[in-house]
C-alpha cells in the first residue's frame, strides 16, 4: 500500500481513496463524459488502490460512493456536478489518468496534483470559441442550402453566439442563455433579410440553430436510457427538450418583436 | 433521377466537414484528433445522403449513419488511446436535425399544425435513430472480448 500517502489524523485510507476517485470522475462528468464512464473509472480506480468493495451511482448532477477497504475503514462520500459542459481535452486527459492508474498504482499525492493541473488546461485558448461558432454556423447555413449572403451572415451571428457563450459561460443560467442566443440570432437573421431582400432568414437561423441544439445530447439520452441508465437518460432526455423549448421560445420572441417584418 | 456526384454532394461534404471542425474546436478536441474527428463528420454524412439518395426513410439513414459514426469512433478510440466521445460527439454533428427543428418551430407560430407535426415527427425521428445506432454499436462493442489492462 506504499502507493497511498494519507495523513491519519486528516481522512483514513477509504476517505482518501474515495476522494480522489470522485475528483477524477467529477471531471469526467463536467466534461462531458458519459455516466456509465464515470461509474467505471471511480469503481476501477477504487479497486485499483486495494478496495474490497466499492458501490457507484451517479446520474448527470450528482456521484454517490462507498468504498470499503481492507484495513476496515470506509467511507461514503457524495460530489453535486452543477454546470457541465464539453471539453474532450479535460476529459481525455482524465481518461489517460485513470488508466496510469490502474496500470502503475499512482502515488496518492501525484494524482492530487495531477487532477489540479487538468483542472487548469486548456485544449485551445477562451477565445477560440467564438471563430469555431462562426465556421461552424456559417458551414451549416451552406449545408443546408444557403448561398454566399446567408454565409457571411451567419458568420457574424455564429461569431455572437460564441462570445455570448464566452462572457456567460459559468454564471449565467444555461436555459436562459439559449432563449438570448436564439433571440439575438432570430433578430439578427430577420435584420439582414430586411436589409438585403432575398436573404433566407429562415436559412441563417437554421445554420445558427445548430450551435444550440441540443442533437448530441438527445442522441446520449437515448443511448443511456436504452443502455439501462434509466434516472441519467431521462435527466437528460428532459434536459434536451427544455433546451429546444427554450430555443423556440427565443426565436419566437424574436420574430414577435421584428412583428410583420416578414 | 439525379446525379450522385451533383454539385452539392461535394458542396454539402464539404460544409459538413468545416462544420464538424468548428464543433470540435467548441468541444475541444485536441488538435491532433481533429482530423479524424472531422473524418468522422464526413464519413456520417456520406451515408445519411447515400441511403436517403437511394430511397432510404430518414430514420434508416440516421440509424446507418450513427451506427458507421461510432464503429469509426471505437476504432479512432483504441488506435489513439482516446475515449470514444472525442471522435464521435463532433462527427455526428451534420445529422442532427437542426433544419427539422427550426421549421417545426416555424410552423408552431404560424399555427399549422399538420405541417408542425410533421417535422415534429421528422426530427423525433432522425433523433431516435441516432441514439439508436449508437446503442447498436456500443452494445455489440461492449461483447466484444476486453484487453487484459484491467487489475489482477
Amino acid at each position: 500500500m506504499e502507493a497511498i500517502k494519507i495523513d491519519v489524523d486528516k481522512e483514513s485510507l477509504a476517505e482518501t481513496v474515495l476522494r480522489l476517485a470522485l475528483d477524477v470522475g467529477e471531471g469526467m462528468l463536467k466534461n462531458g463524459g458519459e455516466v456509465s464512464r464515470v461509474e467505471n473509472t471511480i469503481e476501477r480506480i477504487c479497486r485499483a488502490w486495494g478496495a474490497e468493495h466499492v458501490e457507484v451511482f451517479s446520474i448527470v448532477s450528482m456521484i454517490n460512493a462507498t468504498v470499503h477497504m481492507p484495513d476496515g475503514t470506509r467511507s461514503s462520500q457524495m460530489r453535486r456536478i452543477r454546470a457541465t459542459g464539453t471539453d474532450m481535452y479535460k476529459l481525455e486527459l482524465l481518461n489517460e489518468l485513470s488508466r496510469e492508474i490502474c496500470q502503475n498504482h499512482l502515488r496518492t499525492d501525484e494524482v492530487d496534483a495531477r487532477v489540479k493541473a487538468i483542472k487548469r488546461s486548456a485544449a485551445y485558448p477562451r477565445w477560440a470559441a467564438v471563430p469555431a461558432s462562426a465556421v461552424a454556423a456559417s458551414a451549416f447555413a451552406v449545408f443546408f442550402g444557403g448561398g454566399w449572403v446567408e454565409a457571411v451572415v451567419a458568420l457574424f451571428i455564429g461569431a455572437l453566439l460564441g462570445a455570448i457563450e464566452l462572457f456567460a459561460a459559468g454564471h449565467v443560467n444555461e436555459l436562459a442563455k439559449t432563449v438570448l442566443s436564439a433571440f439575438v440570432a432570430g433578430i439578427l437573421s430577420f435584420a439582414a433579410a430586411l436589409i438585403v431582400s432575398g436573404t433566407g432568414s429562415g436559412i441563417i437561423m437554421i445554420g445558427t440553430i445548430m450551435l444550440l441544439v441540443p442533437g448530441v445530447a438527445f442522441g446520449t439520452a437515448l443511448r443511456d436510457l436504452l443502455c439501462g441508465d434509466l434516472i441519467a437518460g431521462g435527466l437528460k432526455t428532459l434536459q434536451s427538450i427544455l433546451t429546444a423549448l427554450m430555443i423556440a421560445f427565443g426565436y419566437l420572441l424574436s420574430m414577435a418583436v421584428m412583428g410583420g417584418a416578414l | 433521377m439525379s446525379t450522385f456526384f451533383s454539385a452539392s454532394f461535394f458542396v454539402q461534404h464539404l460544409t459538413a466537414l468545416l462544420g464538424t471542425l468548428g464543433f470540435a474546436v467548441l468541444f475541444k478536441v485536441r488538435a491532433r484528433h481533429l482530423p479524424l474527428a472531422g473524418a468522422c463528420g464526413l464519413f456520417t454524412w456520406l451515408v445519411y445522403y447515400t441511403v436517403t439518395f437511394f430511397g432510404g426513410t430518414l430514420f434508416l439513414a440516421a440509424f446507418l449513419a450513427s451506427a458507421v459514426a461510432t464503429v469509426f469512433a471505437e476504432c479512432c478510440a483504441r488506435v489513439r488511446l482516446a475515449p470514444a466521445p472525442v471522435f464521435l460527439v463532433p462527427g455526428t454533428i451534420p445529422i442532427v436535425p437542426g433544419s427539422d427543428l427550426y421549421y417545426t418551430m416555424r410552423y408552431l407560430l404560424f399555427g399549422d399544425f399538420d405541417v408542425f407535426a410533421n417535422y415534429l415527427m421528422r426530427a423525433l425521428l432522425v433523433g431516435i435513430g441516432i441514439g439508436g445506432g449508437i446503442v447498436a454499436v456500443s452494445v455489440a462493442v461492449s461483447l466484444l472480448p476486453k484487453r487484459k489492462n484491467k487489475l489482477k
